[in-house]
């Protein structure tokens, strides 16, 4: 103790070295918002180019969905950070469904998939989509038929699963390996991370601070993905379980929703999984008033008293995880 | 003979012996200062050629990448085998070619450099062509990075073997001249009359071997119109000067490729541009295509939650009212997702058509007919009698054209009810013109009205995609007619469809765009 007081006095008497500590402090966090250099990929489903082209085509293919209306991109618009600009998407019936479409961005690092973890993988979750009546109500027999229609969709299968040829686990390997090549590109903030000092405003890097610090926000929003994999109920006004649904009994789980990546976060308003907040002004007021007390409401929100300025850092620094450029190309969608 | 004479004799003989002895040395010196010569520039032009094999490869291999990572279309493994093996092996060829040509240690350390860089980036291309499996896939910005540092070094290798070939034929020149200069001062010392033989002598051999070192010098900054005197000597002047005309073709050579290289990286340049200039236009293609749909269906489910709400007092009327809004939607949509695949059926190339004799003037008036009926806003106003009453031409084809021509007349002339449809006879030429009083294409536009997903900028808040004018265009071409528009901001557009009357035989056309 005795030796923590005079370590501090000596501090407190040196501001040199104590600004020191700070920016090796400073440095210690950057490291912690590295990014990978590569994309992990299971062991049951390896990646190749070809799988892969096969798995963007059929993202982009109408013909898997019942009445050829919609395919995954017109829930999961890249435009748009592979979201709707919309509340809430509106599937092949015409009502909106009761979620947003969250982000496939980084998609190869989430572990468990929909906003209440019900997949846990890619594979099985695509099934989902494709079936459900209220999204793109298609059924895999047709769609089989219908892509051994296409001749160059019948060589490609033959050629990557000679054995099984185009079938439903097929169809779902393949968009599964497109899916987990979508990721993020290089933002500002992750050259500034490399160390590029002169890749953040003033503003930013301050933003930076209060989002480690007094906004709390990266004991959910954690490493270089923004986001922990697990659920909390952040008190936002909603009638959704949530992940209560999957774990009933658990009070926390209550109104808990996974915690999506806060990357390219400016394509992809409205927030949230019902999109109820239109603006990142929104969300950050919602944190600073510590939203709605309930049981479940994870211990980690409290209302925050960020001042005006502290704020608007806060907003600078989450958008300087957008990249300046996102080049999607389409693919050539065969006959 | 005389004493004098023979004193005379003697020291000719003698000193022409002597200058005999000291040519011999000259001769000797210069062949070994030439044999260097010729040794150090032999290695500075490999050097130089090894460099260029190395860019040339990384540029294949490069390519290759960014088509396969694009996923925009299948490319096979056999494929990119028969590309990528020998392009590596040849990239591999050229850096052992350099490690055995090394010019300066700066080179050297360049090649430990470069080989280091090599093994990442062919590493991270292997794996993301599907060559190397692995369960770790380099992100685009890890392989942008090795990639980017391999281009960057090189680059330095290319620019550090020009200058080191350059500066390194330059310093074998001084050796030889000052080599020669030696020896040329003793043989001045020793005998004025052998060494003036000897001076005859070495000038005949030392004159060529000095132009020839400064022709290299010449030909390493890359000027090949130097000339070779003397290459059909017998001797090693001769040989000399052949092996460097060799090496003088084989510049040209190089210099052409170079030149080649150059148009290559050209023309990348070029493509990445466009494909850029796609990139934005889709991108603007895919918020416009999903506001398209949105707009349709936000105007389907009103009505129909209208329907639903107001069940029990509707009357007929208010029912069709409603079913027509529905139905009217649905056919936009339906047209819109037609549309969209056309234009991929155009992007495969297999846009065709099947032309037969058709009642074309009945054709067109059935579209005018049909069209005013299905327009509220709008009036076709149509003269059709010139028009020929039957035509070799592919009739839904025609009708797309013309329809499309048709509604865009209406959509982009809000407020302005007066269409003209006017069909005549011109030149061996069957002619239709669609005139509007619209909003009419800015000048700048008219060029790009028929590429693909281009809006207008008078178009700003008319929902459309940008695909209509250009499957019109192609459809037109196919029947081998043309489309001239004419067109002024605020006064109006006028498209005029020409076919040839000798109707088009060809039923398919290579069609090459790609995205
Ligand atoms: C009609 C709109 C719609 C379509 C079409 C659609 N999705 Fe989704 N997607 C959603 C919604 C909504 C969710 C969230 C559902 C939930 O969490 O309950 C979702 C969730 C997901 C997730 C989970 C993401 C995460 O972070 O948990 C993935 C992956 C996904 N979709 C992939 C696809 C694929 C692949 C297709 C095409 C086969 C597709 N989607 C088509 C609306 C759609
Ligand atoms: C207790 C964990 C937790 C903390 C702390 C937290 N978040 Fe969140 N965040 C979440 C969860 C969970 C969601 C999704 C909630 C939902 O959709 O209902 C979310 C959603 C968001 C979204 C919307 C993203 C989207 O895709 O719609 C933004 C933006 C955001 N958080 C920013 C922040 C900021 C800024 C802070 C700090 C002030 C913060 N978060 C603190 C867990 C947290």
């Amino acid at each position: 103790m005795q030796k923590f007081l005079t370590g501090l006095f000596f501090l407190t008497l040196f501001g040199l070295s104590s600004s020191n500590l700070l920016a090796q402090e400073s440095e210690q966090l950057k490291q912690q918002y590295k990014r990978p250099l590569e994309i992990p990929f299971p062991v049951n489903a390896p990646y190749s180019p070809q799988l892969a082209t096969l798995g963007k085509m059929l993202f982009f293919d109408p013909r898997l969905s019942g009445n050829k209306d919609l395919n995954c991109a017109s829930c999961h618009n890249p435009s748009f950070g592979y979201e709707v600009p919309i509340k809430t998407p509106i599937g092949t019936t015409k009502t909106p469904l009761d979620r947003q479409a969250p982000t496939l961005l980084n998609i190869a690092w989430v572990t468990s998939l929909f906003w209440d973890g019900r997949a846990l993988t890619l594979e099985k979750q695509a099934e989902g989509p494709i079936t459900a009546k209220v999204e793109m109500a298609g059924k895999f027999d047709i769609i089989i038929e219908r892509l051994e229609e296409i001749s160059e969709y019948e060589k490609w299968f033959k050629k990557l699963f000679p054995q099984k040829g185009i079938a439903k686990d097929t169809i779902l390997t393949a968009i599964a390996t497109y899916e987990r090549t979508i990721v993020s590109e290089w933002a500002p903030f992750d050259r500034w991370v490399e160390g590029d000092e002169a890749a953040l405003s003033p503003a930013q890097k301050r933003g930076f601070e209060v989002f480690n610090g007094p906004g709390k926000c990266a004991s959910c929003h954690t490493g270089w993905l923004f986001a922990d994999n697990q659920f909390h109920d952040i008190g936002l006004s909603t009638t959704d379980i949530g992940r209560g649904k999957i774990e009933p009994n658990n009070v926390f789980a209550q109104h808990g929703f996974k915690t999506p990546t806060l990357r390219e976060l400016t394509h992809r308003a409205p927030y949230m999984h019902n999109g109820s907040l239109t603006t990142l002004q929104d969300v950050i007021e919602l944190y600073n008033s510590g939203g709605i007390k309930r049981i479940s409401r994870s211990p980690l929100i409290t209302p925050l008293n960020l001042s005006k300025q502290q704020k608007s850092d806060l907003i600078a620094f989450l958008k300087s995880l957008t990249a300046e450029r996102n080049n999607v190309t389409m693919p050539i969608l065969p006959n | 003979m005389t004493s004098m004479s023979r004193k005379i004799f003697i020291s000719i003989v003698g000193s022409l012996f002597l200058g005999l002895l000291l040519s011999v040395l000259v001769l000797h010196q210069a062949q070994k200062g030439n044999n260097t010569t010729v040794e150090v520039t032999r290695k500075a032009f490999k050097a130089v050629e090894y460099s260029q094999d190395l860019r040339k490869n990384f540029l294949i291999i490069e390519r290759l990448d960014k088509r396969v990572l694009a996923m925009s279309s299948f490319v096979s493994h056999e494929e990119i085998v028969s590309i990528f093996n020998p392009a590596k092996q040849q990239f591999m060829k050229a850096i052992t070619g350099l490690k055995q040509n090394i010019l300066s240690p700066k080179m050297a350390h360049m090649i430990e450099k470069l080989e280091t860089a090599k093994d990442i980036w062919l590493k991270d291309s292997e794996i993301l062509l599907g060559l190397k499996p692995s369960f770790f896939i380099p992100t685009m910005e890890k392989y942008n990075r090795s990639k980017n540092n391999l281009a960057t070094l090189i680059n330095e290798m290319q620019k550090l073997a020009a200058n080191d070939a350059t500066w390194i034929s330059r310093k074998a020149q001084a050796d030889v001249s000052s080599s020669l200069f030696t020896t040329f001062s003793i043989a001045m010392l020793a005998a004025l009359a052998g060494s003036f033989a000897a001076y005859l002598l070495a000038r005949g051999l030392s004159k060529p071997l000095v132009n020839l070192v400064a022709t290299a010098e010449q030909l390493v900054t890359g000027d090949t119109s130097v000339k070779f005197a003397q290459a059909d000597r017998k001797d090693e002047i001769g040989a000399v000067v052949r092996a460097v005309a060799n090496f003088r073709d084989g510049i040209i050579q190089k210099l052409s490729l170079q030149e080649q290289l150059a148009e290559q990286a050209e023309a990348l340049q070029e493509a990445l541009a466009q494909e850029k200039h796609l990139n934005k236009l889709q991108r603007e293609f895919v918020s416009m295509a999903s506001h398209e749909f949105r707009t349709p269906l936000a105007i389907i489910d009103s009505s129909a939650r209208r329907l639903e709400k107001r069940k029990d007092k509707l009357t007929p009327q208010d029912i069709e009212t409603r079913t027509d809004k529905i139905r009217n939607a649905v056919s936009r949509m339906m047209t819109l997702v037609e549309s969209t695949l056309d234009a991929a059926k155009a992007d495969n190339g297999k846009l065709s058509i099947n032309p037969k004799e058709t009642k074309f003037k009945d054709l067109v008036d059935h579209i005018c007919e049909r069209q005013n009926d299905l327009y509220t806003t709008h009036n076709i106003s149509s003269d059709t009698q010139g028009l020929p009453s039957n035509l070799n031409v592919d009739g839904s084809a025609i009708d797309q054209v013309i329809t499309n021509l048709l509604s865009n007349a209406v959509k982009y002339a809000p407020g302005c009810p007066d269409i003209f449809l006017k069909g005549w006879q011109e030149q061996g030429q069957v002619r239709i013109s669609v005139q509007d009083f619209g909003l009419g294409i800015d000048e700048d536009d008219l060029p790009k009205v028929f590429g693909r997903f281009f809006r207008a900028k008078t178009s700003t808040g008319i929902p459309g995609t940008g695909i209509g004018l250009n499957l019109v265009n192609q459809l037109v071409e196919l029947h081998g007619g043309i489309i001239e528009l004419e067109s002024k901001a605020g006064v109006g557009s006028t498209f005029t469809l020409c076919l040839p009357i000798e109707a088009a035989q060809s039923q398919e056309q290579p069609l090459n765009f790609a995205i």
